[in-house]
């Protein structure tokens, strides 16, 4: 991802060229489609959010402060939209941070995909400063210091988010009775 | 359970542990059930978010995208100083040239009135003004060497040539026309946009889009670079018309062929 590419491409949209921004819509597309799917688990409401997304994307160019990246200002509008669609169908409901009440006595056991599965589901339900940490690093397989710069917080934060965001999946998974390991 | 070896998890897990970090992480996991219970978890959960793969999105969200962009009416006006701007600058920056401004505008003012009665008229368009350029290299290079997939304009005159490259079709028109043309192409719309971009424009210049068409008016002399993007791959018939002082210069049908 280059950013100078992305400047370049956002100066030619300004000045009226559409093709670039159809450039940038072929660059992105998929990882902005991926990150909403992971926010709210359905390919249909994933690609209805990112094509709004985009959309606003287009109409707001002229905001984009270039001290930005601008895949960290696309990754924002499309994070935005997803959360207002789930706050538009009342299912936004984040697992809290406290490890109270977890049922310790998980009974059955998962195969890699039915875990994997379970994961995916579990995404969609973490706040979202974790579900980005989660997204950043494990789908688009960015390290601390790329995803520090995208959500704008230090590194350290991103670690201990990370760390939180993990258990968090941990304790939900256990709280549903799936055994993780052997 | 100290933060350090919090810490050391997440660099296991993300395999940034250093042989020295690991030995201190392998030797306290040890000595405590339940870390290692709580890192073993954590490293599966790590291992099967790796496995998610990213999905591919429809084929047909881009182009719900690129079809629902704000398509204002007026896309772009652009005026820019005329070279009768730049004259008058030039002699209003030196009062002590005033006399000569005034003779030049006289000498203009001879020349407008000798070319009324002598039947000059500023508009010279002809076909042979319609030519097509291939686009800047860095809008191309994505288009694989020796790859021959490209579209192209029927010769109407001139060369014009389209081409195809990653899914963005581009093209580039240059048309030098005379004063007061208006320029209509009609173009189903939703498969193809259209750019422009004007260069040397010493007056102004006015497109207009509507449903299936696109207008482009302009005063004084000019040369457009008109850029097509395509995300369909579309084959079809482009009209171009070209009116001057409301009079039809050209009527063609540009066929665009793979």
């Amino acid at each position: 991802m280059s950013e100078y590419n992305d400047i370049q491409l956002v100066q030619d949209c300004l000045a009226g060229k559409r093709y670039a921004f159809e450039a940038i819509v072929d660059k992105y597309q998929k990882t902005m489609f991926n990150v909403a799917l992971r926010m709210v688990n359905n390919r249909d409401d994933a690609e209805d959010i990112t094509q709004r997304a985009f959309i606003k994307c287009f109409e707001n160019l002229d905001s984009y402060n270039r001290s930005f990246k601008f895949f960290s200002w696309l990754y924002r509008i499309v994070t935005n939209e997803a959360i207002n669609f789930l706050k538009s169908r009342k299912i936004l409901t984040p697992i809290e941070s406290d490890t109270e009440s977890i049922d310790q006595n998980p009974e059955e056991l998962y195969t890699d995909r039915e875990l994997s599965d379970m994961i995916v589901s579990g995404i969609a339900e973490l706040k979202e400063e974790y579900r980005s940490i989660i997204i950043l690093k494990h789908l688009e397989g960015l390290a601390y210091q790329e995803i520090a710069e995208i959500l704008e917080i230090p590194v350290k934060t991103v670690k201990s988010r990370l760390f939180t965001a993990r258990t968090l999946l941990r304790n939900l998974l256990i709280k549903k009775g799936i055994r993780i390991g052997i | 359970m100290k933060t350090k070896y919090l810490d050391m998890m997440n660099k296991a897990i993300d395999g940034e542990l250093t042989p020295r970090e690991r030995k201190h992480l392998d030797a306290y996991l040890a000595s405590d059930d339940e870390a290692n219970k709580l890192f073993q978890d954590l490293r599966l959960i790590g291992q099967q978010l790796e496995t998610i793969g990213k999905e591919d999105p429809s084929p047909t969200m881009k182009a719900g995208i690129m079809n629902n962009l704000p398509h204002p009416r007026t896309v772009k006006q652009i005026s820019s100083p005329s070279i009768w701007d730049s004259i008058s600058e030039f002699f209003n920056a030196r009062p002590k040239f005033r006399l000569g401004y005034a003779f030049f505008v006289g000498l203009i003012a001879g020349a407008v009135i000798f070319s009324i009665f002598s039947g000059i008229s500023g508009d010279s368009m002809t076909l042979k003004d319609i030519q097509g350029t291939l686009l800047p290299a860095k809008y191309l290079n994505s288009l694989p060497e020796g790859v021959s997939d490209y579209f192209a304009f029927e010769k109407t005159s001139g060369e014009l040539v389209f081409r195809y490259g990653d899914g963005i079709l581009l093209g580039e028109l240059s048309i030098r026309s005379g004063e007061d043309t208006e320029i209509i192409l009609s173009l189903p719309r939703n498969l193809i946009h259209l750019t422009t971009v004007s260069r040397d424009i010493p007056g102004s210049l006015f497109i207009e889009s509507t449903e299936d068409e696109i207008r482009i008016q302009h005063t004084g002399m000019a040369t457009y670079q008109m850029l097509f993007t395509d995300s369909t791959r579309f084959e079809g018939p482009v009209n171009l018309k070209i009116v001057s002082h409301g009079v039809t210069l050209t009527e063609r049908q540009l066929i665009l062929q793979r």
